[in-house]
């Protein structure tokens, strides 16, 4: 069962726009990291499917974009972001930093995304020093 | 294009499932049930082939997606609109991101 979380880290996430932010650098300008809660990940593993792999066979001997597979990692790395998302929440984090994707393939036809950084609280405060990649 | 293949992987399954049938009959059981089980899986895999990912949740109910994969309709409450929007590749649609503060369950939706 998931732990309760504190009403005032709610709240804090409604104030921001009701987002967990995600941000690709280490820090939220504008804000300071109160608290870190550790490592976090999202990780999924899709494949396109009998139908979409024919059709992206049969698209790859006339070049151009294949969207079949477009739409594979596009919808994986949704998937690997709202499990990341999922579990910093968890965790009682309103922001997650440093997050990274890494992908890799299973077998040829299926894609492996996960999605990770470090889930943080965060304090708002205007003067905090932001820091360096 | 893809539902077009998907079509075309169906008949040429039921065909192969048909032909495996008629060579058991005919008295060729093992071309015939290698037959049978290649248009069988075909039929399934194309059956129950998933498109797009719309939530957590839709994966667990098999619920089909929306215009760019996300939510037919605009997610109601607990879920709160973000600042979050993207461009959905394939459709070229709009999509704004929901999210249920107290699970940080998203969701995705077309505007526009």
């Amino acid at each position: 069962m998931a732990p309760e979380r504190d009403p005032r880290e709610i709240r804090l996430a409604v104030e921001k726009g009701g987002s967990v932010i995600v941000s690709t650098a280490p820090f939220v300008a504008g804000h300071r990291v109160a608290e870190t809660k550790g490592h976090v990940f999202g990780l999924v593993v899709r494949s396109r499917g009998l139908g979409g792999n024919i059709a992206a066979g049969l698209r790859s001997l006339v070049g151009g974009e294949i969207h079949e597979y477009t739409e594979l990692l596009e919808d994986t790395r949704r998937q690997a972001l709202d499990r990341m998302v999922a579990n910093a929440t968890l965790m009682g984090a309103d922001a997650v930093v440093s997050m990274r994707f890494d992908s890799s393939e299973i077998g040829s036809t299926m894609s492996e995304i996960v999605a990770y950084g470090t889930a943080v609280v965060l304090a708002a405060d205007d003067g905090a020093p932001q820091g360096l990649e | 294009m893809v539902t077009f293949i998907r079509v075309l992987a169906a008949v040429v399954s039921a065909l192969i499932l048909v032909g495996g049938l008629i060579a058991v009959a005919a008295g060729q059981p093992a071309s015939g049930l290698w037959a049978m089980v290649l248009g069988g899986v075909g039929i399934v895999a194309v059956t129950f082939e998933r498109m797009r990912y719309r939530s957590e949740s839709a994966e667990h109910s098999r619920a089909d997606g929306g215009a760019g994969g996300g939510e037919p309709q605009v997610p109601q409450h607990p879920f709160t609109a973000t600042d979050e929007r993207f461009l959905d590749p394939s459709t070229g649609r709009m999509m704004r991101v929901y999210l249920d503060p107290a699970t940080g369950e998203r969701r995705y939706h077309a505007e526009g």
